[in-house]
């Protein structure tokens, strides 16, 4: 950036990536458990949310959140690339986390009542 | 899976270059781990196609605030030359009518000027942008001992030699009855054919052009500092086709009010009315411009993500506007 020019930050939403929003979501919440590769990720997201990532939606997403800042990438292990949470992306993601757990809360408290 | 190798080559291919510097090996290894179902070649389709729709995302935005320029630079020239192919189809459709037009409708001579005038300017605006981008490119070549770049560069002389060739056979050997029309002539049903290949060899000829100079630019080392100057003179191109264009279309609306019937008539090639010609000339020009304007919106986006300092071989290209281009950076 040219010095002197204040970066603007970026938007600290995971509803700012679309159609990538889900997606990132589970990634965000697959490296919170810590660093994992593309395959890794995709094993881990599927056992933890019964949802299996295709490769395109996977790197279409990953390329989103490094550019965002919310993920950052490791020295590769053999071609494979792992990936780490930053602190802005495990902000976005108890922010989002909490957002989903006030609704769940809510609707749940709703049908108790039913 | 190592089974099938060169699918996965095949699919990682389906991404931009500049993607694949970055990402390339990574979901190659991915690939090779991945079952290729019908659902993951979709998936990689998608990916791919989402990757040339956004690629900012895969470049990071220092790379992509350098290449978006020369990306938004080949965009306008590209949309501008499919505009002037349609507006010389509507100048080629009522070119005999003008004079009466001119005398006895003179709103609908006014559109016409508008298109006129903002032609030749929107013209100028291309050049004065282009030739330096054209220029250093050559040049570039020249230096570079670049053969590939030369014989993209020659394409156009060659699609233009071969054009007017073609007309001279269809005028001199084919239909020498016709040789008296500058070209030939359209509201003559036996010449119909003769015009629609000499206007398809034109639209040929123009699409070879513009896809060799683009790859061309786009394949040469120059300094993205060409392109970022060659943003305003695109931005006036664009503005000017926006005028054109409504020129364009206030033109079919006077002589809708003014003379209904002169629409009705059958001037295309293809035995179509003027109007539906009008229609698809107005349609083609309105995507172009609106192509051009989203490309330039993209470059003007991006340009707060410069970065602080050249690279040193691209500085000292500014001295000649010659030098290498940023290439993608390694992995990150």
């Amino acid at each position: 950036m040219r010095p002197g020019v204040e970066v603007v930050p970026v938007p600290n939403d995971l509803a700012d990536l679309g159609h990538f929003s889900d997606p990132s979501l589970l990634i965000l919440a697959s490296l919170a458990g810590g660093d994992k590769h593309g395959y890794a990720m995709i094993e881990d997201i599927e056992r933890m949310a019964g949802v299996r990532l295709g490769p395109g939606t996977l790197y279409g997403a990953l390329a989103r959140l490094e550019q965002r800042g919310f993920i950052a990438p490791l020295p590769a292990e053999d071609r494979r690339r792992p990936y780490r949470i930053t602190a802005v992306g495990a902000a976005a993601l108890r922010e989002q986390l909490a957002s989903l757990h006030a609704f769940a809360t809510t609707g749940l408290a709703r049908l108790a009542a039913i | 899976m190592h089974s099938i190798p060169a699918a996965r080559t095949w699919l990682l291919r389906l991404y931009p270059t500049a993607w694949r510097s970055r990402y390339g090996e990574e979901f190659a290894a991915l690939l090779d781990d991945y079952p290729l179902t019908p659902f993951a070649l979709l998936d990689v389709c998608l990916g791919a196609l989402d990757a040339h729709i956004a690629p900012q995302d895969a470049t990071g935005r220092i790379l992509r605030a350098l290449h978006q320029p020369r990306r938004s630079a080949i965009t306008v020239f590209c949309a501008y030359i499919a505009f002037v192919i349609a507006g010389l189809a509507y100048n080629q459709m009522i070119e005999d009518d003008l004079p009466a037009l001119d005398t006895s409708h003179p709103a609908i001579a006014a559109a016409y000027h508008v298109i006129l005038y903002g032609s030749a300017v929107a013209l100028l605006a291309v050049l004065a942008g282009g030739l330096p981008i054209a220029l250093a490119v050559a040049r570039r070549a020249l230096v570079a001992r670049r053969k590939d770049i030369l014989l993209l560069f020659a394409v156009p002389p060659l699609s233009l030699a071969v054009w007017l060739m073609w007309g001279w056979i269809n005028l001199n050997v084919i239909a020498p009855s016709n040789a008296h029309h500058a070209v030939p002539a359209v509201h003559h049903p036996p010449s119909n054919l003769l015009f629609v290949s000499w206007f398809a060899a034109f639209g040929l000829a123009a699409l070879a052009s513009t896809a060799a100079v683009s790859i061309a630019v786009s394949r040469c080392e120059v300094a993205p500092s060409l392109f970022r100057r060659a943003l305003a003179p695109a931005a006036l191109a664009t503005l000017l086709m926006l005028i054109i264009l409504s020129g364009a279309v206030a033109w079919g609306l006077f002589v809708r009010a003014e003379m209904p019937d002169y629409l009705d008539r059958t001037a295309g090639p293809l035995g179509e009315t003027i109007y539906v010609s009008w229609l698809g000339q107005v349609t083609v020009m309105a995507l172009a411009t609106l192509i051009a304007a989203f490309a330039l919106l993209r470059a003007y986006r991006t340009r707060g993500d410069e970065p602080a300092a050249e690279e040193p071989e691209v500085r000292a290209a500014r001295y000649d506007g010659v030098g290498a281009a940023p290439q993608p950076q390694g992995r990150g």
